[in-house]
Formats: C-alpha cells, structure tokens, sequence
C-alpha cells in the first residue's frame, strides 16, 4: 500500500507528513524545502503502509525538476493525501480537481485551518466534501489537530472514474465550490502584514534586508566564538587533553600506532589542530571548531526560514542574480549551501532549466564556502578583519565574475522569477529547536566519519612517502603560480573528503598572511568534497558534472595566481 | 472599454489595483501564471516594483506574488484605482 502527500508548495505537507509517520523531516515557510521525496510508514487498517512526502506541485504539468518528482511518484500510488491551504482554498482546488479527475482513491486535508479562521475565512467543510464527493477533513499540522480524523477518513477514500475537464470547466467548478462553501468577514491587514509588505518594497525592503544579514552574521559569529571560547574549547583543553597526554605516554610517545590516534607531538604538548591524529585533530576539528559555528548558522537560518523571510530575500536580489543567469528564487540554493553544500545542490532542483541549474550549482560549489569550511577560516584569519575580508571578498567576486561569463557564453535565456511569496509566521520554537537538532545530527553523523577518515588517509600517505612524491611532482603550480610552500598541496589532497580539515592542514605550514588568503580561496574554489561531488554527478548528470569540474579547477588556479601576485 | 483603461501590469502604479483583462502569450505562459492563481477576471494590487529592473510584488487573493517584468508585461489590466486601505 502506497500512500502519497500531495499538494501546492508551502501548505504543510512536510509537517502533516512527521505527524502521520513520526519520522521528522525538514519543514520550512517557503515554497520548495521538500525537492526529494521522503518516504516513512504508517499503520492503515491495521496493516503497515508506506506514506511518501512529495515535493510540491501547482498543477500535474511540472514545471521544474521538483514537481517532475512528484507528478512521477503519484502514478504509482495508491491513495492520495492532498493536502490543501485553507486560506487559499481557490487556488489549492484546482490541484484538487486534477487529482480528482485521474480517478485515484482521494482524501483532502484542509490544512492551516485555524489560520484560515484567524483570517475571517469561514470554510463549510462539510459542503465541501459533498461537492467535491472526496473525504475533507479540517487540520492543523502543527499542533496536530485532526489528523487523527484524517487518518480515520482514509478508509472511505475509494477509486471513482477518472473523468477530463477542459481548463474553463475546472475554473468554472472551482467558482461554484467557492461560492457555496466559502465566506469572508471583512478583515483589517495583520500587523504581520503590515510588517511584511514593508520588507517587500524597494525603499523600505533593502535597507531592512541590510539589517537583517548585518545581525545574522553578527549573531552567528557571536554565539559561535561563545560557544567554541566558554565551551567546547576548555573541554577539549581541561579534560581531554591530560586523557589524551595518558594514552600518548601509554603507547610510548612516538611510532605509527600513537602518531595515528594521538598525532605527532609539538614540542612536547599535544596541539589539536597540528598533532594530526584520530582522537585529536580527527576530533577537535569537527566538534570544537566547526560544530559551533554549526550550531549558530542553523538555529538563525531556521527562525528565518520558519519566518518566511527568504522568499522576501530573494525578490531583493532578484536583479543583482540575473546578472549571473539566475532569478531572485536562485538565493535560496545559494543561502542553504553556506551551511553544507549538499542541500544547498539538491536545492537547485526548484530553478526551471538546466542552465540555471548548472549555473546555480557551479557558483555555489565554487564560491560559496560551508559553515565548516568557513568556520576554520575564520579560526585562522580571525584576528585579521583584513584578511579575512580578502578570502570572503575574492569569492564573492569569483561568484560575481565567473556568474557573469557563463551567463554570456551558456546558451539559452533565463526564466524569471515567478513566486508565492509565503506569509510571515511566527516560528515554534519547538519546531526551530527540533529542526537544528535533524541537521545537527546529519552534520554529525557524516562530518566526523569523514574526518576520521581524512585523517587517517593522510597518516597513512604520510607514512608511505606518497604526500612527498606528489608535493614534488605538483611543485611547480603550487609554488610556482600561487607562491604556497609544496607542502600545502597536503590540504588540497584532504579537501576531496573534508574541507574543514584541510583548512586546518594550513598551520603547522607557517604561512603568512596573504598566502593563507591564496591557499584558503584555492580551497573553496578547486573542488567540491566528495559528499557535494557526488550529489552534483546526480544532479547534473557526469557530462555536466566534468564541464563544471573543469571550470572549478581553472578558475581555482586563476583566482590562486592572481591573489598570489597581489598579496 | 477603451484602450486607454487597460494597461499592464508592469505599466501600472504601484498601489493601485486592476482586474485582469488578458494575459498575452501561448498557452503554456498562460497555465504557468494560472497555476499561481493569474487568469482573467482576477483582481490584483500592485504593492511594488523593484528597481533595476527588478521583479513586481503584487496581492492576489490575499497572497503576495513575485513576477518577473517581461512577464509582468504581458498581463493587461483594467485599472480600478488605489485600495481603500
């Protein structure tokens, strides 16, 4: 038995999908979080079923790579869960009579349904049902109101024939529904409202959005710093250190077994960043430098997202990415990314074409740096707002630079932006803490495996002598043209698995200043790691994938040298 | 109705409202503007136009749209004055 949740994007099908399933999956107030399909179980007539999550769809003609998705995934289901906004029932019904028209077992959930009362929209369900002949049941996903009666109503959903309508037909039904089934109460715009058309114009929008980034990045930096300074560093410093100082005298200070767990000492002192074993570095890295900064990025990226306020975002820089081939909605992929690369590709899938979408996904594997990659750069620089300036301000002209040529040279023209643009609500806090927690969790999962890999792979190229052999043979390019010590090429070797470790690579180095500025622009350029890497292989397909790889590593170069003949 | 009354949406002041008269285009543009809910006899308010050629803001419905001008361009309204909020 196949389930599926179908609806417009942004009316709740994630949140209703958590309740039915108890399996959480990211939910957020803008059209487009879900591009994949998420599947869970849940019981139906006593018997296991399968429910499937889908991305939102308008109509059953997709229009982008996420709607093909759902429109693929209802042919094979069983029954169909069409969730619907009940504040915008007229829109929401002409899916409805879609699905209804292929005939499939149906059942409506008339979702955000105490908002629609809030909002003097009176709905007569019970009318409703009738005309439409399917099950219609009133809920609240995000207090679960009725959705016990939803899952109830399952059982009456039965298949009928399927019928065709012509467009005007579906319109003309629609008109009939609403008038019979649905009345306003004259209503005054919500201060939310109010609020919101502000940050939507021009005059007022800009210098609101000014404000919100400067505080975004100001929070996060504060409660990242706060947390690594109060925190996690004097737990590694106070109680893991002297353990780990025991276990390096227990396996005799030196050879291959100690130099892989415990790392090579410095000066007689275990340095987390430099000692470079297992239960060290292989720790520290991702638990007191990046997991902060983690933290802090998700939990201010999740209040504005429940907010509503990046489809908002993206109309005001809506003409700045049609510059580079994109439309305003293209800041979204781009804003996930700087958390972890891999939602923000999979978050392409939203944009129309696959120019956009190459475009979107080669900027941001390029010049868009992740949280922990960021998080270690600014562990290294800092201390030098300059610098530190440098790295973020050669990126965003990489960004800008690269964004501009393949505008010019890619064939085809761009779609504009065509978007609902959500209401502002106030964000649960239960739903924001648990939301940070499934990332969390996901960045824990696959960063410390992989880092512990990383490190263990370089210990093991280190003791064979191959990291040498290649420092030799790469000699001319990274001392040649972007002026780095040959050892540096040690961090672009652990770039392919883990970004953040290689920017730690940097240090025993002694780099100056500016070639640290090279070496970590070079980082963020030349390649994706392999977790975005194979996402960007499906999403592209390899032949798109091998053109954006080469545009990568030329651009890395490019950009390399040139910083190098200026700092 | 003359043609002085219609104008599109990308002409219109912001502020004011209109109902939609045609929408120029195949018909494929004109499914996509319906699946957001843009189709004739509709009654939309401009809220703003962003600058540098940036996308129009409008209310339809009681749900705010972002729409791009060249689209925007090719809705024609019949210009019903400002709101009375």
């Amino acid at each position: 038995m196949k389930i599926v949740l179908m609806g417009n994007p942004n009316v709740g099908k994630s949140v209703i999908f958590s309740r039915l399933t108890g399996v959480n999956v990211i939910a957020s107030n803008y059209p487009g979080t879900t591009v994949e399909f998420t599947r869970g179980t849940m019981r139906f007539r006593g018997e296991k079923a399968e429910l499937i999550d889908l991305p939102g769809a308008y109509t059953l003609e997709p229009t982008s790579r996420a709607e093909e998705v759902a429109t693929r995934m209802l042919q094979e289901a069983d029954l169909v869960i069409n969730v619907v906004d009940a504040t915008n029932l007229e829109r929401n019904l002409n899916l409805t009579l879609h699905l209804i028209e292929r005939g499939k077992p149906l059942v409506v959930a008339l979702n955000m349904w105490d908002d629609a009362r809030h909002r003097g929209i009176k709905i007569d369900n019970k009318k409703l049902q009738k005309l439409l002949g399917v099950p219609v049941i009133p809920t609240v996903g995000l207090t679960g109101e009725g959705v016990k009666e939803l899952v109830l109503s399952l059982g009456r959903a039965t298949s009928r024939e399927a019928i065709s309508r012509t467009k005007e037909e579906r319109w003309s039904q629609i008109g009939e529904i609403i008038r019979e089934c649905q009345s306003l109460t004259h209503r005054h715009h919500t201060l939310l409202e109010t609020v919101g058309d502000f940050t939507v114009k021009p005059l007022t929008g800009l210098p609101i959005a000014l404000v919100v980034v400067y505080f975004t990045f100001k929070a996060i930096r504060y409660m990242g710093e706060g947390l690594i300074g109060h925190l996690f560093d004097p737990l590694f410093e106070r109680f893991w250190a002297p353990l780990m100082m025991n276990l390096s005298s227990l396996l005799g200070s030196s050879g291959f077994l100690h130099d892989v767990l415990v790392g090579k000492l410095i000066s007689g002192e275990i340095d987390f960043v430099q000692s470079f074993g297992l239960l060290t570095t292989g720790l520290y890295v991702p638990i007191a430098m990046v997991l902060p900064y983690v933290l802090s990025f998700y939990l201010v990226l999740g209040i504005l997202e429940d907010l509503g306020y990046l489809p908002r975002l993206a109309i005001l820089v809506d003409s700045l990415m049609h510059k580079v081939g994109l439309h305003g909605f293209a800041s979204i992929p781009m804003i996930l990314g700087i958390g972890c690369n891999v939602p923000g590709a999979l978050a392409t899938r939203v944009l129309e074409t696959t120019r956009e979408r190459f475009i979107a996904a080669t900027l941001m594997a390029i010049a868009v740096p992740c949280t922990a990659q960021i998080a270690m750069i600014i562990g290294m620089l800092g201390d030098q707002p300059l610098y530190l300036t440098a790295v973020f301000g050669s990126l965003f002209l990489a960004w800008i630079g690269l964004g501009v040529l393949l505008n010019k040279v890619l064939k085809g023209e761009s779609p504009e932006i065509f978007v609902e643009i959500s209401p502002y609500r106030i964000p649960y806090w239960n739903t924001v803490v648990k939301k940070l927690w499934m990332r969390v969790r996901e960045f824990l999962s696959s960063a410390i495996p992989m880092v512990l890999l990383g490190v263990l792979f370089m210990n093991i190229l280190y003791s064979l002598g191959i990291v040498n052999w290649i420092a030799v043979v790469t000699a001319p390019v990274i001392t040649g043209l972007l002026g780095l010590p040959r050892e540096a090429v040690s961090a672009l070797i652990i770039g392919f698995l883990r970004k953040d470790v290689a920017v730690g690579m940097l240090v025993p180095l002694n780099l100056s200043a500016g070639q640290l500025v090279v070496a970590c622009v070079v980082l963020a350029m030349y390649f994706p790691c392999v977790a975005t890497f194979v996402v960007l292989i499906r999403e592209l397909g390899i032949k798109g994938m091998f053109k954006s790889t080469l545009i990568m590593l030329f651009s890395a170069l490019g950009a390399g040298t040139i910083l190098n003949l200026i700092f | 109705m003359s043609d002085k009354e219609v104008v599109s949406l990308l002409h219109m002041k912001s502020g004011s409202r209109g109902q939609v008269v045609e929408i120029t285009g195949g018909i494929g543009f004109q499914s996509h503007l319906d699946s957001l809910g843009i189709r004739r006899g509709k009654i939309v308010q401009k809220l703003a136009a962003h600058p540098l050629r940036g996308p129009i803001v409008i209310e339809l419905d009681g749900t705010r749209i972002a729409i791009g001008r060249r689209m925007a361009n090719r809705i024609l309204l019949k210009e019903l004055g400002a709101n009375r909020t």
